[in-house]
């Protein structure tokens, strides 16, 4: 709060009291910095922002800007603005390079306001004893020193806090700010939002302020002015600022393929208060600690591959580094991600019987491992059968009783393609190669397995069921006819007589 | 008819089955161009069930939703099939007589698959 040429009449200074607002800046560092510096001016009905100095300064050097009522009239400030706030930019080198004062005297020499720099900036602020009675007032000023806009709620605490007084709540433009008179407010009586006031016995209390537009997020800046007129003191006072001391990021755990939000959480001490507001929003720089395990794009995850990895992203909050400041620092949330692989499970046999001329028909089914068969498209899982033959590849048929040439390939794979992991089910038919005359003995006895293939992890070929004999056999009736008979897992279909 | 349609898949497919040889060229060839007839009439939006009048599945794996089938008067004869699931309630992945048709292949020669 920098108290510009006529200052405030709450300050109860001598009512021809002239005021000659100055900045001191020091450049503590052994280079020159480039500084520049902005005077957020406002009143009860006004306020405005203006650039006051572009400077560098050199080592060592301090430069002194002066406001007073000429120099302000330059920066087009109305004549009747009583308050400021300057704000100081500079590229900092690790913080403390340029040290910085505001302090208002008057021409006589005999009064002198001051209030300190702070690069403290947070979305609550939770301020110390106020005096508001004959010889004491108390103003505080809430600025916006974010980008966007902010909705300010603001409280007066009074009657060790049973008592609340809340002023109507307000949008403060980037740059805007205001004083309230705590004073004025109880001697004139004047209603909050909700149509109460502050009993006028009423002599202190406490008070906090919000951006309720942007909880963890806010840019609100702070100021008060104690004015004891017992001993001429204007003093300021000292409010703590909510930080952050922690963020994080939601861990993600799922199946290849899967996808979901993540969350990002700061957990924000007020006063040893905490809460923890999500600030997902907020982070910016999102990314993933291992793109062919999970991609990551703002607040969302993409499982790619079996593995174990991590989202990350950046955000600037108040921070913990200076506890009474709270100064803008980043945090790197992080938080875990887990990705396995789904997998084709509890294989069964669903139903088998005889097809009818020497056909045998079984149905299977399975589960994925994750609970959700849509998940084995996304690990790239596969089922087929794999059935071998005795002998080299291709099988050959004996002949007779089979047609001469008839044959298989050894193994049998398929189908081909292979049945998606996600159908869950399959059909498995079982006939034969064709016959040829005369006829004579023959059985032959093959292996089959069913199987999976998972892209996720490179799995191929896992035995899901098996080894299941089928035996095919040609004998001759005690009639002389012949018959053909085939078994599986305890069905059998038969051609009898064989034509 | 019936042994000339058994020694047309022999003809055919180069079967050594004995029966080769007791139909003229001309009687086989009315049998080839009546059973594509038939075999032809097979559509997208048809039916399994529609399907399954004139084939039979081939051996081997198949799904509800694509699946091989064999002629029912000559298993050398084949077509694939891809199969869009009717909405009636039942088992998701289970075949159902009421499927539809979605892509039908031209009838091609193979061998029957033993499996």
């Amino acid at each position: 709060m920098l108290a510009l040429a006529y200052p405030d009449p709450a300050l109860r200074l001598p009512a021809d009291t002239v005021l000659v607002p100055e900045v001191f800046l020091f450049n503590a560092t052994q280079r020159p910095i480039a500084a520049t510096v902005l005077v957020d001016w406002h009143s009860a009905s006004s306020w405005g922002r203006a650039p006051a100095l572009s400077l560098t300064l050199a080592p060592g050097e301090t430069h002194v800007l002066k406001l007073d009522e000429a120099a302000a009239q330059k920066l087009g400030i109305p004549k009747s603005t009583t308050w400021a706030s300057v704000e100081l930019s500079y590229s900092t080198g690790g913080g403390d390079d340029v040290v910085a004062m505001a302090a208002s005297r008057s021409l006589d020499r005999k009064h002198l306001i001051q209030t300190p720099f702070t690069d403290g900036l947070s979305y609550l602020w939770k301020g110390s004893e106020w005096m508001a009675d004959a010889d004491h007032n108390a103003l505080i000023t809430a600025g916006n020193a974010g980008t966007m806009p902010a909705k300010l709620d603001f409280k007066l605490w009074y009657d060790g806090g049973a008592g609340v007084y809340e002023l109507p709540l307000r949008t403060l433009q980037t740059g805007e700010a205001i004083t309230v008179d705590v004073g004025r407010i109880i001697t004139t009586q004047q209603p909050d939002r909700n149509g109460k006031t502050i009993p006028p016995s009423v002599t202190s209390g406490t008070y906090e302020f919000t951006d309720v537009s942007n909880i963890g997020g806010g840019r609100l800046y702070e100021g008060k002015q104690q004015v004891d007129k017992t001993y001429g003191h204007a003093t300021y006072g000292c409010a703590l600022c909510c930080y952050m001391d922690d963020a994080w990021i939601t861990d993600f755990s799922g199946k290849v393929g899967n996808s979901g939000p993540l969350v990002a959480f700061g957990s924000v001490n007020c006063q040893g208060n905490y809460s923890y507001p999500d600030i997902t929003s907020q982070v910016t720089n999102w990314a993933s600690g291992n793109p062919s395990v999970a991609t990551v794009t703002p607040a969302w995850v993409n499982a790619v591959g079996a593995g174990q990895t991590y989202s990350s992203g950046r955000v600037s909050k108040p921070s913990y580094f200076s506890w009474r400041q709270c100064p803008v620092a980043y945090f790197y949330p992080q938080g875990g991600i887990s990705v396995s692989c789904a997998k084709p499970t509890n294989f069964r046999q669903t139903a088998g019987y005889d097809a009818g001329s020497g056909r045998l028909h079984f149905e299977y089914a399975w589960d994925s491992s994750s609970g959700h068969l849509s998940d084995l498209t996304g690990s790239g899982c596969t089922v087929n059968e794999n059935v071998s033959y005795p002998g080299g590849n291709p099988f050959y048929w004996p002949s007779p009783p089979w047609a001469s040439g008839a044959s298989s390939p050894n193994p049998t794979i398929l189908p081909v393609p292979p049945v998606p992991g996600a159908d869950g089910a399959l059909q498995d038919n079982h006939s034969s190669a064709a016959f040829r005359t005369p006829y004579q003995a023959a059985s032959v006895t093959a292996t089959q397995y069913y199987e999976y293939s998972c892209t996720c992890d490179h799995s191929s070929n896992v035995h899901l069921m098996g080894p299941i004999s089928i035996t095919r056999t040609v004998s001759q009736n005690p009639d002389s006819t012949w018959k053909y008979t085939i078994v599986k897992s305890g069905v059998s279909a038969n051609i009898n007589p064989l034509p | 008819m019936k042994v000339c349609i058994l020694a047309l898949c022999c003809a055919v497919t180069a079967s050594l089955m004995a029966s080769s040889g007791r139909c003229t060229s001309q009687e086989l060839s009315q049998w080839i161009g009546s059973s594509l007839t038939h075999i032809e009439k097979i559509h997208v939006g048809m039916t399994r069930a529609d399907v399954e009048t004139l084939f039979i599945s081939d051996g081997g794996i198949s799904t509800r939703y694509r699946q091989t089938y064999v002629f029912r008067d000559c298993p050398y004869i084949k077509i694939d099939v891809e199969f869009a699931p009717s909405e009636e309630a039942g088992p998701p992945a289970q075949p159902s007589s009421r499927d539809r048709i979605t892509v039908v292949s031209r009838p091609y020669l193979a061998q029957p698959r033993a499996d």
